[in-house]
């Protein structure tokens, strides 16, 4: 029979649709000479649009295409994440593209469907679903990657990228087929209440192994991070700031739907897993981040850890836990995009992403080196900027869990990354400059960085409200674990 | 009939597939690939499952590796022997990982028989039941995929067009 739809849950995503395919016209009747970026101007129209259309969907509540597609809080609150981060990520591919002409329209395009992937990924319900849309977004990353095709590092990492990628894809489809085999369905809610009523098996546990891998080279935790470093450093910019925050929350909200609602049940099991992983992870990535020498791979280094520290609200397993990771990723994404805007800027002017370079920065261009300082300063989490309160909400939550030990080891942790964010920030404070010519600012990106850093800013004074919405997020979720 | 055949097809998968990993020819290795994908589709029509063994056969053996050989003769790989002197340094590693990965398959595989069998004729692989379910529950990942051919052509047209005035574009970046 065929099922019955119900667009309004879905009414976003055709919105986004929709306009990928008048933009592929506009960008097919377009004179191929014109300067002038009618896709960018057009792309942000549309984005604007569609953030005041998400407003209006904050009520919506549902499951859609025979139980495939869900609208909840949770899909809601990330929906909203993903489109504001991409209003950043296009202006900074506006900005960092300006030489590409031609084929900086095609980028927009795989940007857009990477914008579909991932809200997709926030409503899915299903599994063949969730691997579809995972797909959508990391193949259109895959391009992405390499597309400096004439840069060596580029190319690199696009190889390294799709095949390590191809890999997780290909574990997560096994882990699928063994689920699949044991639940007999590949919905979420068939699943959840098969785990509700078995104990963790044989195959269950080899099972959820395999998805917990592939999710764990989306967050980038360790043992699965191996592609990270070549990949931020290799990538044009605007696609590594994409990474390290849009797929890294497409990766949780996996983990949250999966681990904290659908394998809710086997959380006993899988917690300590999941402790000792986060700990591993946030050491792994703080040791390695403090020798490097190069600003990409430095932020890649500290986003492993980072992944660190959100795997201790899957460990806590708690809504708390879950609302911690809710929150300290809205946080991350105006700090991790502050530092990349400040990345972007330097690049283009000093065509060079060397930490030695930053020297001085602060003679050069003050608004780039005030924004550098908060992100670094947010990063390492101190009061009363948003990386604190995430960090603060997280420990709690594991405190509360009883993983006392694991908050102690995020302690040292935090102690570490604080000396190579500030190693940075003295650079640019202290050292004396290479050259004093001043760094040119265009309009656009004054105005992102200034609401960049009222983001840190706001979300770190005025936690109340965005604490809330993190936590609504939470409790209106389908298929949470009682 | 059954199960003659299904030990025989596997057998052949199996020393198929390791021919795909042992062989140091690429030429052999794209061609037991070959078999290999043969034989798997062989078993999904003993299950009955008709229409993906021919879509296994179709794509796979049929497109997709003889584009793998058209690849492995331009490139006049047959006559360069892979190396095995790489690789050492994480061979134990990798061994260790791989048979801890292999034991805990034949876990899940043994409880697997035990507890979830399915009645192999509950479920009849032909075209029509596919298309049903295909076109009714799994309408949606089945039209988003059109995203991701999507995808291909823009990944296709945007790297590989304009390939020859290569060192233009990264002049400013």
């Amino acid at each position: 029979m065929f099922p019955v739809i119900n667009w309004s849950l879905v009414s976003l995503e055709v919105l986004m649709s929709i306009i990928l395919v008048l933009l592929v016209a506009v960008d097919i009747a377009l004179p191929k000479n014109t300067d002038k970026d009618w896709i960018g101007i057009f792309s942000f129209i549309g984005l604007a649009g569609l953030i005041i259309f998400w407003l209006t969907q904050g009520s919506l509540n549902g499951v859609t295409f025979s139980g495939m597609y869900v609208m909840d809080s949770l899909a809601w609150f990330f929906k909203g994440f993903f489109l504001v981060a991409m209003v950043f990520v296009f202006a900074m591919t506006q900005e960092f593209f300006k030489s590409l002409g031609e084929r900086r329209n095609e980028f927009y395009l795989l940007l857009w469907l990477a914008l579909i992937g991932m809200c997709l990924i926030a409503s899915s319900a299903d599994f063949l679903l969730m691997f579809i849309a995972i797909e959508i977004l990391t193949i259109s990353l895959y391009v992405m990657t390499a597309y400096l095709k004439s840069d060596r590092l580029s190319i690199e990492a696009g190889m390294k990228y799709l095949i390590l990628g191809a890999l997780a894809s290909g574990f997560f489809l096994y882990g699928i087929s063994f689920l699949y085999g044991a639940a007999h369905s590949t919905h979420f809610d068939v699943i959840q209440s098969y785990c509700q009523t078995h104990g963790i098996t044989p195959i269950t546990v080899f099972a959820t192994v395999l998805i917990f891998a592939a999710v764990g080279f989306k967050i980038a935790a360790v043992p699965f991070h191996m592609w990270v470093a070549d990949v931020y450093q290799g990538a044009p910019t605007p696609v590594t700031a994409l990474l390290s925050v849009g797929s890294k929350a497409a990766g949780f909200i996996v983990l949250i739907r999966l681990f904290f609602g659908v394998f809710g049940a086997w959380h006993v099991e899988w917690s300590l897993v999941l402790a000792v992983l986060s700990a591993i992870t946030m050491t792994y990535g703080n040791l390695v981040a403090m020798c490097q020498t190069n600003i990409k791979r430095l932020l890649g280094y500290s986003s492993i850890s980072h992944a660190g520290y959100l795997l201790m609200g899957a460990a806590a397993g708690t809504a708390l836990g879950a609302a911690g990771i809710n929150f300290y990723l809205l946080g991350y994404l105006f700090t991790n995009l502050a530092a990349f805007l400040v990345i972007i800027v330097f690049s283009i002017a000093a065509k060079s992403d060397e930490i030695a370079d930053y020297a001085g920065l602060s003679q050069r261009s003050s608004l780039l080196a005030c924004a550098m300082l908060l992100a670094l300063v947010s990063l390492a989490g101190m009061p009363p900027l948003a990386g604190f309160f995430g960090k603060f909400t997280l420990l709690m939550a594991v405190i509360k869990s009883g993983y006392v030990w694991l908050a102690l080891i995020a302690g040292v942790n935090i102690v570490i990354s604080t000396y190579y964010y500030l190693v940075v920030a003295k650079r640019i404070f202290v050292e004396k400059p290479h050259s004093t010519t001043p760094v040119a600012i265009s309009a656009g990106m004054q105005l992102l960085l200034v609401l960049a850093i009222v983001g840190i800013v706001v979300v770190g004074t005025f936690q109340g409200p965005f604490l809330d919405a993190a936590m609504a997020a939470v409790n209106g979720m389908y298929l949470a674990h009682p | 009939m059954s199960p003659f055949f299904f030990y025989l097809f596997a057998a052949i998968l199996i020393f198929a597939s390791l021919a795909v990993i042992l062989a140091r020819n690429p030429l052999y290795n794209v061609l037991a690939l070959v078999v290999a994908i043969f034989s798997l589709s062989c078993l999904f029509v003993l299950l009955e499952a008709f229409f993906v063994g021919m879509i296994l056969l179709l794509v796979y053996a049929g497109a997709v590796l003889v584009f793998f050989l058209f690849v492995v003769m331009c490139l006049n790989l047959n006559t360069v022997v892979l190396s095995s002197q790489q690789q050492t340094r994480f061979r134990w590693l990798g061994s260790f990982v791989g048979l801890m990965f292999l034991f805990s398959f034949a876990l899940a595989a043994k409880s697997f028989i035990r507890a979830h069998a399915m009645e192999p004729s509950s479920i009849r692989g032909t075209i029509e039941v596919i298309g049903k379910i295909l076109f009714t529950d799994y309408l949606l990942p089945f039209e988003l995929t059109s995203f991701l051919l999507l995808i291909a052509i823009f990944g296709i047209v945007s790297l590989a067009q304009g390939a020859l005035s290569t060192g233009k574009d990264s002049e400013n970046l």
